[in-house]
């Protein structure tokens, strides 16, 4: 597994440096908006993603191919994708959270900050949780379909609500129910690493 | 014992059904040849336990191909027909990645095959032409001190000048009795200078698998009249050629009318005309 996370960063370091660029341009306005939704959830939606877009050059390359030649189960093909997923979520989810810490504790507002902990997962993951599966039994054309109706949705989502709802301290928002949205985006993220290990190992390559 | 054993292969597509018994000898290289869509990539896809096939048994370097065969690929350096490596990774990077792929991956000899084969470190190999792409693939194969090469096409897109190093190159590698090779192309003649054994496979099937020289010894390409030639004995003839100059015929010289000149048959036009023969 290690060779395969090492060209996964390679990858990420080649195709995603533009995408890193503007998450970081992202975070940066998130923070200075006073808690723009979109600028906030964007970068870690596309954290989640970027491994998951790797599969298109690999695709083209024919490296699952030829990967499927070399000592490496296709098991350890899997679960090196959704480490790596996980990896490149927890980095811009750490570096989103690090980023709003300083500016909400000061100001007494660690409820808030705890919201954010909660709803970035349910980005973060719940994306690519739908688009490995897909990807992985149809190829990439299918898994970006999926990728766009995310955006499609987080979109309208977004366009529909106050912009400074994350930060705002409001009760209803705040409620229990916003608790339970990383238990079910871990689950969701899970379940979809399950289904990815017998979809792959019954595709022909 | 045998570096590859098939017995019963069947796998069948829409439109394709391959059938198919293969032994490759240890310590020696068989060529498969074969026309666009005769199976050749349905065979080493099989054998690399890549598709699942409808019957039949595989074993490899004497372990069966099932579901626990990735370990045994430590031993097989494998050549697909387009490189098939990641386009933005350098070579140097590469061999970093395959060192963490490859239990016995030889830094040393990856380097130094780099450099005989006149390929940059620092390029990233979707830069490369077609030719440079497969010679970083070979670099790969051979790098990991592999004991079976699975090569489909390797020589496709090479120069005359880098095919025949190559070609050296695998020579070389069955120096080693204990080394062998199973290489698929169109190139007959890079075939006739390195295999042992030649398959010829036409529609999924396997018209023969024979050692290269006994071939040449059992046949002979007799140039005859068309009246000449139906006077043959059917059962001498492997398959013919009809021209308005005459008929060119594979014959079996154990079977020829003494007396009948045969030339030295070339594998190309054994297999040419045995395919001819086979579509009537």
């Amino acid at each position: 597994m290690k060779g395969l996370l090492r060209k996964d960063l390679y990858m990420i370091w080649r195709y995603g440096r533009l995408l890193l660029l503007i998450s970081a341009l992202f975070l940066v306005l998130g923070a200075i908006s006073g808690g723009n939704a979109f600028f906030i959830l964007y970068p870690v939606l596309f954290g989640g993603v970027l491994p998951v877009n790797l599969i298109s050059y690999e695709e083209r390359d024919g490296w699952n191919a030829l990967c499927d030649t070399m000592p490496v189960s296709r098991k350890t093909v899997v679960n090196e994708r959704y480490l790596m997923t996980l990896l490149c979520f927890l980095a811009l989810y750490l570096i989103t959270l690090g980023i709003h810490a300083p500016l909400l504790l000061p100001k007494g507002r660690a409820e808030v900050l705890g919201r954010l902990a909660c709803l970035l997962p349910g980005v973060g993951l719940a994306a690519p949780a739908l688009m490995i599966p897909v990807t992985l039994k149809w190829g990439m054309e299918k898994g970006r379909l999926v990728y766009f109706a995310i955006i499609g949705i987080a979109t309208a989502v977004m366009s529909q609500i106050d912009g400074t709802w994350i930060t705002q301290q409001r009760a209803e928002i705040a409620g229990p129910g916003m608790w339970t949205i990383l238990p079910i985006a871990a689950a969701l993220f899970a379940l979809s690493w399950r289904i990815s290990l017998r979809v792959y190992e019954s595709r022909e390559l | 014992m045998n570096a590859i054993e098939i017995r019963g292969l069947e796998k069948r597509y829409p439109g394709f059904e391959l059938q198919l018994d293969l032994k490759l000898p240890q310590g020696y290289i068989l060529g498969m040849i074969g026309e666009n869509g005769a199976g050749k990539t349905t065979v080493i896809k099989a054998l690399l336990g890549m598709i699942r096939p409808d019957a039949g048994e595989i074993s490899v370097l004497g372990h069966r191909v099932d579901k626990d065969f990735a370990p045994v690929r430590e031993d097989i350096g494998v050549v697909l027909t387009e490189g098939c490596l990641p386009g933005s990774l350098t070579a140097a990077q590469l061999g970093k990645v395959m060192a963490g792929i490859y239990k016995n991956w030889d830094a040393e000899a990856y380097r130094s095959y780099l450099a005989k084969l006149s390929l940059p470190a620092d390029k990233p190999c979707g830069n490369y032409s077609r030719g440079m792409k497969m010679k970083q693939a070979i670099a790969v194969a051979l790098s990991h001190r592999p004991r079976l090469l699975v090569l489909d096409e390797p020589t496709s897109g090479l120069d005359p000048v880098v095919r025949d190093e190559v070609v050296e190159l695998f020579s070389d590698f069955t120096r080693d009795e204990t080394h062998s090779i199973l290489i698929s192309s169109h190139i007959v003649s890079d075939l006739e200078k390195l295999c042992d054994y030649v398959a010829f496979l036409h529609r999924g099937r396997l018209l023969l698998c024979e050692d290269m020289d006994a071939l040449r010894q059992r046949f002979g390409l007799a140039q005859l009249s068309k009246r000449d030639f139906d006077a043959l004995d059917p059962e001498a003839v492997l398959g013919h050629r009809s021209s308005p100059y005459g008929v060119s015929a594979i014959v079996e010289r154990s079977k020829a009318p003494m007396g009948l000149a045969l030339e030295p048959v070339s594998i190309e036009d054994l297999f040419i005309l045995m395919v001819r023969e086979e579509e009537g």
